[in-house]
C-alpha cells in the first residue's frame, strides 16, 4: 500500500450540477495541478497556501474551464498531504476533461474512501472519526447525516473523551489512597467517589440508549401501511412520498403486492411499506398479497392502520382490527376526515387520529409517532450512536462501570480495575489502543492491501 | 585473575546482581571503593511499600537476597493498605541498617565465586562494540567477560547543602568522575537527576514524650516466602509535624536554597519532594508530617523521614528546633541533596545489557531509578542475564503482565524516564495478578530452572501450593445448606444468611465472610496462615482474574507482534520523522512495546500494523541479544 503517490478524483456527486469538485492529495497535488493552471494576475508558481485563486484551466491553448482553485499545504490539509480542490463548472464532461488533465500529470485515480483512508493513516482523524466519514457518505437521511458528521467532527469522541477525563480523576484518587497510605491525602471518601461512578454510568447510559435512535438512522425506519381494501392506503403512500408510487383506483384490491417507497421523516430516513387489503374472502392472488401483508406488518418498527372514516364498521374493520392485537407498536388512523364521519370506533382504550389524505391534513400525528418509535433523542442535538462496534464497547463500559460501583466496598483495587478496563474500552473506541478487533475494523473500512 | 562478571558498586543493585552472577557458576568480582560500606541504605532506613513490595517478593521467589535480608535486620514490620485489597496490599518493615549491612556481607561472603575487590573503577574497556573489563585508578587493569555497572548516585555526584557545593557520591565517600567521562567516551548518553536526603538527628536530643507513637503490627508479617520466624524485638517508630512557624523558617531563606535559586540542575522526584518543595507547592497546608525512624541499635542517628531540605546547615538547625519534640535536637549530619549522572534507560535492553555495548549491563540508579528494591530488582535480573548470556543459555525478559520487574523494565527500556523513577501498583495495569503473595507461583518455578533459587525452597514452595490447592478444592466441594441450624449458627456469628444451597467458596465470595470464621469453614489447625490467606485470596478475587486474564490475552494477540530489530522504519510509508526517530532509538521488540513509546500516535501505529500484516514484517524476528 502506498500513501506517497498522489491521488486525485471527482469530490461531487456524478450529474450536472452548478459546480463540480475536483481534489487531489499527494506530494505531487501542486504540481499536477498547476502546470495546466493559470490563475488571474500572477504565475501560478507563486500560488500561496490557503488561497483561493481564480483563472483558467487549460489543455494546451485550449481553455477547458473557468475554475477556482485552492492549494493546501502539508499537514493544513484533509489528508495531512500537500491537497489541491479545483471547482470547475458542474458539467461532467469538463470535470472528466479536468480530471484526465492531472491524470496525465502523474495523479492516480483514488480509489473509493482513500482520502479518508490517508486522512486516518496520517492521524488526522481517529478511527471513529473515519466511521463517521464512511457513515457520512453512505447517509441516508438528513439526520443521518447529522449523526455521521457529528461522529466524524468527534462529537462522539468528545464525549466519550470526558468520560475518560472524568475516570481519570476518579482514579487518581483510587490508585493516590492506595499508592500512598502513609501520606495524610485528602482522597475522595467512598460516597464521593460512588456519586461520580453514577454520573459516569448516567452519561454512558444515554449513549447506549441512543444507538436505538440511531439505528433508524443509519439503517432507516420501516413503517407498514395496512388496512382493509380501498381505505386509501396506496394514496396514504403517494401522498408521503410526494409522488405516483402505487396505482390507486376507485377498485378495492388494486395493491396486490407490497410497494416500497423512502421518505425522510423527522430527520430519520424511512421506508413505507404499501400493502395488499385485509379482506374477508380472498382470491388465491390475493391470499398471498395478504400473507405478505402480516409479514410485513410484523417485521415494521411502526405500523399505521388505517380505516376508512366515511363506512361504517363492518366485518373487515373487525379483521383487521384483530391482526392489531399482535403488533407492538402501531398508529390508527381514520381517513377521510374531510367526508361525514360514519365510523364508529370500538375500543375507547386505543387512541385514534383522523386524517384526510385527499387534504393533506392531519399528517402531524405520523411525524409524532415516528419520533415516539424512535426514541427520545433527536438527531442533530445529541451525539447518537449509529454503529454495532461502538454500541458494543459503551455497553462494556456500562457494564464495567456498573460492577465498579458495586464493587467497591470489597476494595478500592477492584474497582479500579474495572475503571481501568472502562478506560481500555474507550481507547479502543478511539483507536488509541490495538486489540485483533480494531484491526480487522481498519482492514474491513479501508481495503488495505488491494 | 580474570573474572567472568565484574559489579561495579556494592550498593542494593550490585550485591543481587553478584550474588546471582555467582550462584548461576561465573566466576564473579565485586568492586567498591571501601567493603566495609556493603549494601548500605543511605536514604531512609527501611525496605517495601506499595510496588515496592510486590518487587522484594519476586525477588525473594527468583532466590534473591533482599527479603531474607530484611528479614534478619528488621526491627519493625507493617502491613501497608491492610484494610483495602490484597492486590495492593504491601509490607514495609524497618530495618537496623548496620545489621542490614552485615547480614548482606556474610551471605555475600559465604557464596562460592564471589570475590570483593576493593578499589575504585576509573574507566571501561570496550572494543569493537564488546567489553573486555575495567581500568582501576591505581592503574591496574581488571578483564572480564561480561560488566555489570551499578554505580547509584557516584556517577559524577555533586553534593548540596545550601549554596555550598561539594563533590561526592554519598555524604563523606568520593564520587566517580572518570567513570562518568569513560562511559560518554564510549559514545553513552548520561544526563542529570538530583535526590536528597534529610538532616540526621542525635536519638538521645529528641522529646519522644512529644511524639505520637507508631508501632509495627502485632504479629509482624516476614518479607520472604521462606522465613518462619522474625527474631528481633519489635522496636517502635514515631510521628510528629511541622508547624506554620516551621514553614516561616523555612521561606525566608529560599535565596539561600540551592534548588529554587538555580544551582540544581537535575530533576528530582515528585512523589519525593524536600520540605522546602512542599512549603512551596502546597501553601495552604499548615503541617507536614515527620516519621521518625531508628537507624540502628549501634548507631545514635535517627532518621526523619519527610523533611529531606538542601538548605543551608543552619536553617536546617532553626526548622527542625520549631517542631515539636525536636526542639532541643542536634543535627549529627546536615541533610543535602545529590545530583548525579544517569544513562537514559532507553540505552538498554530489556535484558538491561546495554544496546551500544555487548556483554555491558546497567543496573540501579545509573538506569534513573530511585529506591533499594527497584535497584535489588534490577540488579538481580543484569546478574542472571549476564551469567546466562556468558553460559550461552537464553536470556530472561520479565514480562509487564507477569511481574512488576517486568512494568519497571519495560517502562525504563520503552519511556525512558525524566524523574527518578519509582515503582507504584498503579503502574501495573494487572494490578490484580501481580500480587506480593503470589509472587512464589509466578517466579520460583523460573527461579529455579535459571539455577538461582535452591532446591530445598522450591520445595517448600510446592508444598505450600499443594495444600492451598487441598484447601481451596475442599471449600469448592463442600456445601453450606440454609438448614433452621446452620442459619441460626450464622445468625449467631453475626454472617450473612444464604437464601440458597451453595458451596463454601461462594459464601466466602461475599464481602464480609473470612476463612477465620472457623465455625462455617471448620478447622484449618492443618494449614498455615499464609496458606489459608493464599487460599481465601484465590476463591475471593477468581472472577476479576478470570477477567484480566481475558484482557490480556486479547491485547497479546497484537502486543506480541514482533518487529524484527532489522526493521527499517524509514521505508514504511507514512511514519513522520519524529516517530521513524522514537522507534529506531528505542528499537522496540514487540508491537505492544512500540506502542507503548511515548510520541508514536496510533496513526503511526496503524501503519506499524499494516506493515507487519501486509508482507512488512517478513523481517525475521531476533530477540534481543542475539
Amino acid at each position: 500500500m502506498n500513501l506517497n503517490d498522489t491521488i486525485a478524483a471527482i469530490a461531487t456527486p456524478v450529474g450536472e450540477g452548478g459546480i463540480g469538485v475536483i481534489r487531489v492529495s499527494g506530494p505531487d497535488a501542486l504540481k499536477a495541478t498547476a502546470k495546466n493552471f493559470r490563475p488571474l494576475g500572477k504565475p501560478a508558481k507563486e500560488m500561496e497556501s490557503h488561497r483561493l485563486y481564480f483563472g483558467t484551466l487549460l489543455s494546451e491553448t485550449e481553455i477547458i474551464d473557468e475554475v477556482c482553485l485552492v492549494y493546501m499545504k502539508a499537514p493544513r490539509s484533509y489528508t495531512r498531504q500537500d491537497c489541491v480542490e479545483i471547482s470547475c463548472h458542474g458539467s461532467p464532461a469538463v470535470l472528466r476533461r479536468a480530471l484526465k488533465l492531472i491524470m496525465d500529470n502523474g495523479a492516480r485515480m483514488a480509489e473509493p474512501g482513500e482520502f479518508t483512508k490517508r486522512a486516518f493513516l496520517n492521524g488526522r482523524i481517529n478511527l471513529s472519526q473515519a466511521e463517521g466519514v464512511i457513515d457520512l457518505i453512505k447517509a441516508r437521511s438528513e439526520g443521518a447525516a447529522t449523526a455521521a458528521l457529528q461522529l466524524m467532527e468527534g462529537g462522539l469522541s468528545a464525549r466519550i473523551e470526558a468520560a475518560k477525563q472524568k475516570l481519570l480523576q476518579i482514579l487518581s484518587h483510587l490508585e493516590a489512597s492506595i499508592d500512598f497510605p502513609d501520606e495524610e491525602l485528602e482522597t475522595a471518601t467512598d460516597e464521593q467517589i460512588l456519586k461520580l461512578l453514577d454520573e459516569s454510568i448516567h452519561k454512558v447510559d444515554s449513549l447506549v440508549r441512543s444507538y436505538e435512535s440511531g439505528r433508524f438512522l443509519k439503517t432507516g425506519m420501516k413503517i407498514a401501511i395496512i388496512g382493509k381494501p380501498n381505505v386509501g392506503k396506496s394514496s396514504l403512500l403517494n401522498a408521503l412520498l410526494e409522488e405516483e408510487r402505487a396505482i390507486v383506483t376507485k377498485h378495492p384490491g388494486t395493491t396486490r403486492d407490497l410497494i416500497h417507497g423512502e421518505s425522510e421523516i423527522a430527520g430519520f430516513p424511512v421506508e413505507f411499506i404499501d400493502t395488499a387489503g385485509l379482506n374477508k374472502s380472498p382470491d388465491e392472488v390475493e391470499s398471498i398479497g395478504i400473507e405478505r401483508t402480516l409479514k410485513a406488518a410484523r417485521e415494521a418498527d411502526l405500523v399505521i392502520a388505517l380505516f376508512d372514516g366515511s363506512r361504517p364498521w363492518d366485518e373487515e374493520d373487525d379483521k383487521v382490527f384483530e391482526t392489531l392485537k399482535e403488533l407492538k407498536n402501531l398508529i390508527a388512523l381514520i381517513n377521510k376526515s374531510d367526508a361525514e364521519r360514519k365510523l364508529l370506533w370500538p375500543d375507547a382504550s386505543m387512541k385514534i387520529s383522523a386524517i384526510s389524505v385527499n387534504n393533506r391534513t392531519g399528517f402531524e400525528s405520523i411525524e409524532e409517532a415516528v419520533k415516539m418509535t424512535a426514541g427520545s433523542i433527536r438527531p442533530g442535538v445529541e451525539p447518537l450512536v449509529t454503529r454495532a462496534r461502538h454500541l458494543s464497547i459503551f455497553k462494556r463500559i456500562s457494564d464495567d462501570l456498573k460492577r465498579a460501583r458495586n464493587e467497591l466496598a470489597i476494595g478500592r483495587e477492584i474497582a479500579a480495575a474495572e475503571i481501568w478496563d472502562a478506560v481500555e474500552e474507550i481507547k479502543r473506541f478511539t483507536g488509541e489502543s490495538y486489540t485483533e478487533e480494531v484491526l480487522s475494523k481498519i482492514f474491513d473500512e479501508f481495503c488495505i492491501g488491494k | 585473575m580474570k573474572y567472568d562478571v565484574i559489579v561495579i558498586g556494592g550498593g542494593h543493585a550490585g550485591c543481587e546482581a553478584a550474588h546471582a552472577s555467582a550462584k548461576l557458576g561465573c566466576a564473579t568480582a565485586m568492586i567498591l571503593p571501601d567493603i566495609k560500606s556493603i549494601a548500605r541504605m543511605s536514604c531512609n532506613p527501611a525496605i517495601g511499600g506499595p510496588g515496592k513490595s510486590q518487587i522484594v517478593s519476586e525477588i525473594d521467589a527468583l532466590g534473591g537476597l533482599m527479603a531474607s535480608v530484611t528479614d534478619r535486620s528488621g526491627i519493625q514490620f507493617r502491613t501497608l493498605n491492610a484494610s483495602k485489597g490484597a492486590a495492593v496490599r504491601a509490607n514495609r518493615a524497618q530495618a537496623d541498617t548496620a545489621v542490614y549491612e552485615n547480614v548482606m556481607m556474610e551471605t555475600l561472603q559465604a557464596v562460592e565465586n564471589l570475590s570483593m575487590v576493593e578499589g575504585s573503577v576509573s574507566g571501561i574497556i570496550a572494543e569493537g562494540g564488546k567489553v573486555l573489563g575495567v581500568r582501576l585508578k591505581s592503574g591496574e587493569e581488571l578483564p572480564c567477560k561480561a560488566l555489570i555497572v551499578c554505580t547509584g548516585t557516584f556517577l559524577n555526584g555533586l553534593l548540596h547543602t545550601g549554596m555550598e557545593s561539594r563533590p561526592g557520591g554519598r555524604n563523606g565517600e568520593p564520587p566517580s568522575k572518570d567513570l562518568s567521562e569513560s562511559l560518554k567516551k564510549i559514545g553513552f548518553e548520561l544526563s542529570r537527576m538530583k535526590t536528597g536526603t534529610p538532616p540526621r538527628l542525635h536519638r538521645d536530643t529528641i522529646n519522644y514524650s512529644k511524639l505520637a507513637i507508631q508501632p509495627g503490627d502485632i504479629p509482624p508479617r516476614p518479607f520472604s516466602f521462606f522465613t518462619e520466624k522474625l527474631e528481633r524485638p519489635a522496636v517502635p517508630c514515631h510521628l510528629t509535624w511541622t508547624n506554620e512557624k516551621t514553614h516561616e523558617v523555612i521561606r525566608r531563606s529560599f535565596d539561600r536554597s540551592p534548588l529554587f535559586t538555580g544551582v540544581i540542575e537535575g530533576i528530582g522526584p515528585r512523589y519525593c519532594p524536600s520540605i522546602e518543595d512542599k512549603v512551596v507547592r502546597f501553601p495552604e497546608r499548615n503541617s507536614h508530617h515527620i516519621f521518625i525512624e531508628p537507624v540502628s541499635q549501634s548507631s545514635s542517628l535517627v532518621y526523619p523521614n519527610g523533611i529531606s531540605t538542601s538548605l543551608p546547615a543552619d536553617v536546617q538547625l532553626d526548622f527542625v528546633r520549631t517542631v515539636s519534640g525536636l526542639e532541643d535536637a542536634q543535627i549529627v549530619i546536615p541533610g543535602y541533596a545529590v545530583e548525579y549522572d544517569f544513562a537514559p534507560p532507553t540505552q538498554i535492553f530489556p535484558t538491561l545489557e546495554t544496546k551500544l555495548v555487548s556483554n555491558l549491563y546497567f543496573a540501579g540508579q545509573i538506569n534513573g531509578t530511585s529506591g533499594y528494591e527497584e535497584a535489588a530488582g534490577q540488579g538481580i535480573l543484569a546478574g542472571i542475564n549476564a551469567a546466562l548470556k556468558l553460559q550461552g543459555r537464553e536470556p530472561v525478559i520479565f514480562r509487564r503482565q507477569e511481574s512488576y520487574i517486568g512494568v519497571m523494565v519495560d517502562d525504563l527500556t520503552t519511556l525512558g524516564t525524566d524523574e527518578p523513577y519509582r515503582m507504584f501498583t498503579s503502574r501495573a495495569e494487572h494490578r490484580l495478578l501481580l500480587r506480593q503473595d503470589n509472587a512464589d507461583t509466578r517466579f520460583c518455578g523460573i527461579g529455579r530452572e535459571i539455577g538461582l533459587l535452591p532446591e530445598e525452597k522450591y520445595l517448600f514452595f510446592l508444598d505450600k501450593q499443594r495444600k492451598i490447592k487441598k484447601l481451596v478444592s475442599r471449600l469448592k466441594a463442600e456445601q453450606l445448606t440454609p438448614s433452621k441450624e446452620n442459619l441460626q449458627k450464622l445468625k449467631n456469628a453475626g454472617l450473612p444468611e444464604p437464601a440458597d444451597i451453595l458451596s463454601l467458596a461462594q459464601y466466602l465470595k461475599r464481602p464480609d465472610v473470612s476463612l477465620k470464621d472457623e465455625s462455617v469453614f471448620g478447622d484449618m489447625s492443618e494449614f498455615t496462615q499464609d496458606e489459608i490467606e493464599r487460599s481465601e485470596i484465590e476463591i475471593k478475587y477468581e472472577g476479576y482474574i478470570t477477567r484480566q486474564k481475558q484482557w490480556i490475552k486479547e491485547l497479546e494477540g497484537v502486543d506480541k507482534m514482533p518487529l524484527g530489530r532489522e526493521t527499517d522504519y524509514k521505508n514504511i510509508s507514512g511514519l513522520s520523522r519524529e516517530v521513524v526517530q522514537k522507534l529506531e532509538s528505542v528499537r522496540p521488540v514487540t508491537f505492544g512495546q512500540a506502542s507503548r513509546i511515548s510520541g508514536v500516535t496510533p496513526a503511526a501505529l496503524s501503519m506499524l500494523l499494516i506493515h507487519l500484516k501486509t508482507g512488512g514484517g517478513k523481517t525475521k524476528h531476533v530477540p534481543p541479544n542475539e
